[in-house]
């Protein structure tokens, strides 16, 4: 039976929180030339074939912003998810699912960055 | 379209509600159920009917829907007016609380119509047919149309609502210039009616945990005043990921303030102050 | 009516103390966490100095008492780990008042909602993304699958969707970001900057699509 300040207080603050807030910021800034790049170059390559991908992404500084977008993309991603996680799930299944985003984020970003690497230097 | 202060009422509604079952994740304590009607007197001309949230705690029922059918000329023109009119005429047993009626003690606010507010300032006329009066949101139920503030009173006693200092003290007053005290406008104002915390969604989701609008706008009116010297503790006390940063600027606090203030600003002042003193 | 619990122990004699010792020790009746109870004087001591055995009717009413106790203390115990909505009310036997269920959509927590499960479908187009990415590597014949997918009327259709959520979460994502330097804060800024992501959404989603006919063609 604790008090309502007790369990008000819980385990204390953390003391953290501040560079999960600003991360999540620094990733949406950057995201947003990069997505935008990144949709306008979907456009302009509308109804294109393999070979005039190969050749878009052959580009060096094709490469370098796919790198960037996908970099900051599963950022963003792991840290949004990161925060609906922590607001709906409260059992023990809210470690394992953190858990699961986060290396997933992590795995996802790599093979996607390998596999522009992969492009590059196939060809 | 563009809502200009808080006491605007929306003219069109597209939605009453959010598509969801009605008891949708209640508890089966907390599940409602269908009530009594109780018509208005037969001599009454303007007539209005009000679906009032009802629960006994004595009879160990679940809480009900009540629904009051108000002789709109016996009474006054706020919704309060027509509980106590309620209250005096019809069911002496209708339970809420209410002092001041007069929109400053904050004793009254309740969800009107899917709104928190404060039942003395609601006019009656901007209400539904019939209109919905239900407790203060997402709150235990003491009886009827009173809501447990335990909780969020431990939570203002959390933020150390009073003046901190190291100096010793002056033996005059604490001196503030008008630039100062201007900082703590539209922060000291707050009455703690709890409507901004009760209409919060991330509070609804994690009430243990996060603090909610009402003590972290109070957070801010002490992080603010030129006079505390315990800027440190305050904010290391609220750096948590749970305690000030399950807010996602949703901003149906400010909407919903029947003071007309601004929690939404407050946090993201607090979150600003956070981001300063890290760089 | 509790069920009567059976003797977990004997196959045929009634229990002894040391069982029931045994069992409240181990966390089984209601009273007890399960941790070693020394005991001042070890249960059964009195009947020993009294010269009494162990008398079966005695030691299983005390177990079955004890463990319906524990069965009880079990289903009541509250679930530590949920600290959602409703744990504290429940603690105090209390009903909580709705919140979702009845509460009024309003611009601010519909367009915050929708910022949300925005984010969430695009969490979902980024792995398509990589996938995407990893056909494109792996040789013509892959690419050319990966293609017809997006090319067929269910793909455009699903394209066409994560086009409006990329520019929904998009303009809602500015109008955090603007938020975040305190700015933007009156009722008047929030309602109109409010509408304006919306349709900003709408039309740069159309302007997307034309444009992509267009040079498709």
């Amino acid at each position: 039976m604790r008090s309502p300040l007790a369990r008000a207080s819980g385990l204390g603050s953390a003391k953290s929180g501040v560079k999960h807030w600003w991360a999540e910021r620094a990733s949406a800034v950057a995201l947003i030339p990069l997505t935008l790049w990144f949709v306008a170059a979907l456009i302009a390559h509308s109804g294109s074939d393999y070979a005039a991908f190969l050749s878009w992404m052959l580009q060096p500084h094709v490469t370098i912003l796919f790198i960037g977008l996908l970099a900051a993309l599963f950022y963003h991603t792991a840290l949004g998810l990161r925060v609906i996680i922590e607001d709906y799930v409260h059992s023990s299944m809210k470690f394992a699912a953190l858990l699961l985003v986060d290396l997933g984020c992590a795995a996802l970003a790599s093979a996607g960055i390998l596999a522009t690497m992969r492009i590059l230097f196939s060809h | 379209m563009i809502i200009r202060s808080s006491d605007e009422v929306p003219r069109t509604t597209v939605l009453k509600r959010f598509p969801v079952p009605k008891n949708m994740g209640l508890p089966p304590q907390s599940r409602i159920k269908k009530g009594k009607k109780w018509p208005a007197p037969a001599a009454a001309k303007r007539v209005k009917a009000f679906e009032v949230y009802r629960y006994d705690p004595d009879s160990g029922d679940n809480p009900r829907i009540d629904t009051f059918e108000v002789d709109l000329d016996a009474c006054g023109p706020m919704v309060l007016d027509a509980l106590i009119w309620i209250k005096n005429n019809v069911d002496p047993t209708l339970t809420f609380r209410r002092s001041c009626r007069e929109g400053i003690c904050g004793s009254c606010a309740m969800n009107m119509d899917g709104t928190n507010w404060l039942a003395c300032t609601r006019f009656i006329s901007d209400l539904d047919e019939p209109a919905r009066i239900y407790p203060l949101t997402s709150r235990a139920i003491v009886k009827d149309l009173v809501a447990d503030l335990d909780h969020l009173y431990a939570q203002y006693r959390m933020v150390q609502p009073w003046l901190q200092s190291k100096t010793p003290e002056p033996d005059r007053e604490r001196l503030q210039s008008p630039a100062e005290r201007s900082q703590l406008d539209g922060y000291y104002e707050c009455i703690l009616c709890f409507c901004c915390t009760s209409a919060c969604p991330s509070h609804w989701w994690n009430p243990a945990r996060f603090l909610g609008p009402a003590a972290l706008l109070q957070a801010w009116r002490w992080l603010t005043d030129s006079r505390d010297e315990a800027k440190e503790e305050r904010l290391d006390n609220l750096e948590d990921p749970f305690r000030l940063y399950r807010c996602h600027t949703i901003l149906n606090c400010t909407r919903t303030c029947p003071k007309g203030l601004n929690p939404g600003k407050a946090i993201a002042e607090i979150k600003k102050m956070m981001i300063e003193r890290q760089s | 009516m509790p069920r009567k619990p059976k003797n977990p122990h004997s196959k045929a004699a009634s229990p002894t103390a040391q069982e029931l010792k045994g069992d409240i020790d181990r966390g089984r009746t209601g009273d007890n966490v399960s941790s070693f109870d020394p005991g001042a004087a070890p249960l059964g001591t009195d009947d020993e100095a009294a010269g009494r055995r162990d008398t079966p009717p005695r030691f299983e009413e005390a177990l079955r008492q004890e463990l319906e106790t524990g069965r009880i203390a079990r289903l009541e115990r509250p679930d530590r780990s949920a600290v959602g909505p409703f744990v504290l009310a429940a603690e105090r036997g209390r009903p909580v008042s709705p919140n979702i269920q009845i509460y009024r959509p309003q611009l601010t927590s519909v367009l915050s909602i929708a910022n949300r499960i925005t984010g969430v479908i695009l969490s979902i187009g980024a792995v398509g993304l990589v996938a995407w990415l990893v056909a494109g590597a792996s040789g013509p014949r892959t690419y050319a699958v990966a293609r017809d997918l997006v090319s067929s009327l269910p793909g455009q259709i699903v394209l066409f969707a994560f086009t409006f959520a990329f520019f929904l979460h998009l303009c809602g994502g500015i109008r955090h970001l603007v938020w975040d330097t305190v700015h933007g804060f009156e009722l008047r800024q929030i309602y109109f900057s409010g509408w304006v992501s919306v349709a900003a959404s709408i039309l740069l989603t159309l302007a997307a699509w034309m444009l992509s006919m267009i040079i498709g063609s």
